[in-house]
């Protein structure tokens, strides 16, 4: 009878770890990173006891797949890397203000028609004094751009070196938890709350990074970023953020752009980050923000071939009478007074020549083929009928715009599917180890009945053995 | 067997279904809104090029239209102050022809060269019309007088050049807005013209020594003169008229890119409202699906 009454009692026991583990499941149902746990029950059998000495529980295990849980780790840095795109470019769109009334193409229109104005009254001083301030406004129109163009760089770089630092310290947590799990493994189920927070960090490693995750020896994880090894054992590799060059004042520089890197901080190996959030600041700021300063310097560009050529091949009065000077109309803010340079003219520092602004009329209006006649403004017209040239400035600018939206178009479609593969995976992975709170409720049941039953049996055979002592 | 949903995976597929359909109806808000379909580049990249390059034509057709405005207004003074001049030499004809009656005295005649000579000034006075200040017959020169007199001989002299003052009325079309020196005087000297001609008629009517010639040599200069003068008013008036046709044109043009702006930018706000609603339908739905799939379990029915 006793035999009954142990085999029983191993019963209550189970069934007591069994509403423990429930307990523990539905606790954590909604915490980051949690494995689900089950109760490993097993029959005690004796050899040649035909009946066997009831149950044990041989740990608490916890539910994953590594196919899941890598297929969700990859979607999760793919998820990140698109959303980051997206709200950078979308950061970097707004820089460009378009279409706007006081956007870049709205302030070249204005300039264009002053120009078409002055053509058509060119006797006028008031005329002159409108091409330089409506020329003002385009040259702050592209300074704001660009000033918000490196604002949006400035950010990213800003964003990735605190991003890297984080990542550090999660890299450092996951090596240290792997020592704290080796040392844990050959007691069952004795690691599995160092594993549940390992996950957690790992889960916001491949957000932030698109690490690969590998189970090692002893519950350990090693963690790879295109065959770098950022975690192996106890052992983590700090990385390092090098910020790229600025957009504007580097971008249209053949060789002079250099990007922005990942590197180990102990070696300087170049760890490939193509993933996550930081692979899509380094996306940007590596091939987007140069494009984009690249679309700007294009407009100082084409200012400077078209209207700058045609002003300087023009004649006036004042180039009639005086010696010949630089008719620029547009030069870089470093350009001296006296003798004016375009050499160095970007988005940044294109401004209006000082020596212009001084005094207007020396804009030229006449014509160039001609020679000079007095109240000639063929010249001024020439710049004005490129308003609506197919290859002027406002036609590329509209076609950098237009690029601009595509990209952001792109991004925003990327992260749509991202987040649809993401949803995917992730409920791949939590139907393995993911907390179904009905399906914990079943097992509730389960062992409040299968508890219930073995009180019932260890009452059941009080009740005999009372009757035996009685009778006897 | 089919994926048991947990309650993280069910929460995260619920939030993000929320979210996107948030998303959709903040861009319609913009829209609605702002009454643009295109408020970023983003939302039609393709478009915001076309809108660009459509408002830069619209834009330089309204200029084209401002350049119409201003040249129309010199055009048509120049063609009033070619008729006007037209009568006024008829008027110096007509007095040179009574120069040819039987029986002028030396005293008449002196009296028809003060009558001729008061018409002349009239006619200087036009030839020096000025709009703004600017001489409009003296071509792109510009200056306060076109024509000058000289105070001893009476010669008249061409100051301006001979560049026709125009505007720019569309692509590649210049149209013209004044004539340069109409009254075809020289630049120095006598020379001839209109106005030497009316100074050779003074002269012999004041001098009293050649008084025939007034009514035929001298008359038939001024009349010479007087139908150079009519091709010129005439030229005027097509200038002015060339001015009314192209500000036809380009009033057409203007409202054409206006059209196309309207059709690449302007919302359908009825067909837009319609979407919205049934997006809030939508929204609506997914928020009660929410609400009632994330709160039953079976924790209800033990």
């Amino acid at each position: 009878m006793s035999g009954s009454l142990s085999i029983a009692l191993s019963g209550l026991d189970a069934a007591q770890t069994g509403l423990d583990t429930v307990s523990e499941n539905i606790s954590n149902s909604s915490t980051p990173g949690y494995l689900k746990e089950t109760a490993s029950l097993v029959n005690q059998q004796i050899p040649g006891d035909a009946i066997g000495n009831g149950v044990s529980v041989a740990g608490v295990l916890q539910s994953t797949n590594s196919f899941s849980r890598q297929l969700e780790l990859s979607a999760n840095g793919s998820q990140s890397y698109a959303n980051q795109l997206q709200s950078l470019l979308t950061s970097a769109q707004a820089s460009f203000n378009e279409p706007s009334s006081s956007g870049i193409a709205e302030q070249l229109n204005t300039m264009y028609n002053d120009f078409s104005a002055l053509a058509d009254n060119p006797t006028q001083p008031a005329s002159y004094d409108q091409v330089v301030a409506s020329a003002q406004n385009v040259v702050t129109a592209i300074n704001q751009a660009a000033q918000n163009l490196t604002d949006v760089y400035n950010q990213a770089s800003s964003s990735a070196s605190t991003l890297v630092t984080t990542i550090n310290s999660q890299l450092q947590d996951v090596a240290s938890l792997n020592t704290q799990i080796a040392s844990t493994s050959t007691t069952p189920g004795a690691s599995n709350t160092l594993v549940d927070k390992q996950n957690e960090v790992i889960d916001q490693l491949a957000s932030e990074l698109g690490v690969t995750s590998i189970p090692g020896n002893a519950g350990q994880t090693t963690l790879l970023i295109g065959g770098v090894a950022l975690v192996q054992g106890g052992q983590a590799s700090a990385i390092q953020f090098n910020p790229a060059s600025n957009p504007i004042s580097t971008s249209t520089t053949a060789g002079n752009f250099h990007p922005a890197t990942i590197t180990l901080a102990s070696s300087g190996t170049q760890v490939p980050v193509t993933n996550g959030t930081l692979g899509a600041t380094l996306t940007v700021m590596n091939a987007k923000l140069p494009a984009y300063g690249g679309y700007l310097n294009g407009v100082v560009n084409n200012l400077n071939s078209t209207v700058n050529a045609t002003l300087k091949n023009g004649t006036s009065e004042s180039k009639k009478t005086n010696p010949p000077q630089s008719a620029a109309l547009f030069t870089p803010s470093t350009s001296s007074a006296t003798t004016p340079s375009i050499s160095g003219m970007n988005a940044s520092t294109i401004t209006v020549n000082p020596v212009v602004v001084a005094s207007p009329s020396t804009t030229i209006a006449a014509s160039p083929s001609s020679g000079y006649i007095a109240g000639d403004g063929s010249n001024a017209q020439a710049i004005a009928d490129q308003q609506t040239s197919t290859t002027g400035v406002i036609a590329n600018w509209a076609t950098s715009v237009a690029q601009v939206g595509l990209d952001v178009q792109n991004a925003s479609a990327l992260a749509t599917s991202a987040t649809n593969t993401y949803n995917q995976a992730y409920s791949a992975e939590q139907s393995v180890s993911g907390v179904s709170v009905n399906s914990q409720l079943v097992n509730l049941v389960n062992y409040q009945q299968m508890y219930q039953a073995s009180a019932k049996v260890i009452s059941t055979v009080a009740a005999t053995l009372q009757s035996l002592i009685q009778d006897v | 067997m089919s994926m048991i949903p947990s309650q993280m995976s069910l929460s995260a597929l619920m939030s993000s279904s929320l979210d996107q359909y948030q998303t959709q109806l903040s861009e319609m808000e913009q829209t609605l809104s702002s009454g643009n379909n295109i408020n970023q580049p983003s939302d039609n990249p393709s478009g915001v090029a076309n809108l660009i390059n459509v408002n830069a034509s619209l834009s330089a057709y309204n200029q084209y239209q401002s350049n119409i405005t201003a040249g129309q207004t010199v055009a048509s003074l120049a063609n009033a102050s070619m008729t006007q001049a037209v009568n006024i030499v008829q008027q110096i004809s007509s007095v040179l022809i009574q120069a040819g009656n039987p029986g002028v005295t030396k005293e008449n005649a002196q009296g028809l060269a003060s009558q001729i000579k008061g018409l002349e000034q009239s006619l200087l006075g036009v030839a020096n019309t000025t709009y703004l200040g600017q001489a409009i017959f003296a071509g792109t020169q510009g200056g306060t007088s076109a024509y000058n007199q000289d105070s001893t001989t009476g010669a008249v002299t061409y100051q301006g050049n001979t560049t026709a003052p125009s505007v720019a009325a569309a692509p590649n079309i210049n149209l013209p807005t004044s004539l340069t020196n109409p009254f075809d005087a020289p630049l120095q000297g006598a020379g001839t013209g209109i106005f030497a001609a009316i100074n050779q008629a003074i002269t012999d009517l004041t001098n009293g020594s050649n008084i025939p010639a007034a009514s035929t040599s001298d008359l038939s200069a001024v009349q010479s003169g007087l139908s150079a003068l009519e091709d010129q008013a005439a030229q005027a008036g097509v200038n002015d008229a060339q001015f009314q046709v192209m500000s036809q044109q380009v009033t057409g043009a203007v409202t054409q890119a206006q059209s196309e702006v309207g059709t690449i930018q302007n919302a359908n706000v009825a067909q837009l409202a319609t979407q919205y609603q049934q997006e809030l339908n939508n929204y609506q739905v997914a928020l009660y699906a929410t609400s009632q799939l994330n709160q039953p379990t079976l924790a209800h029915y033990l």
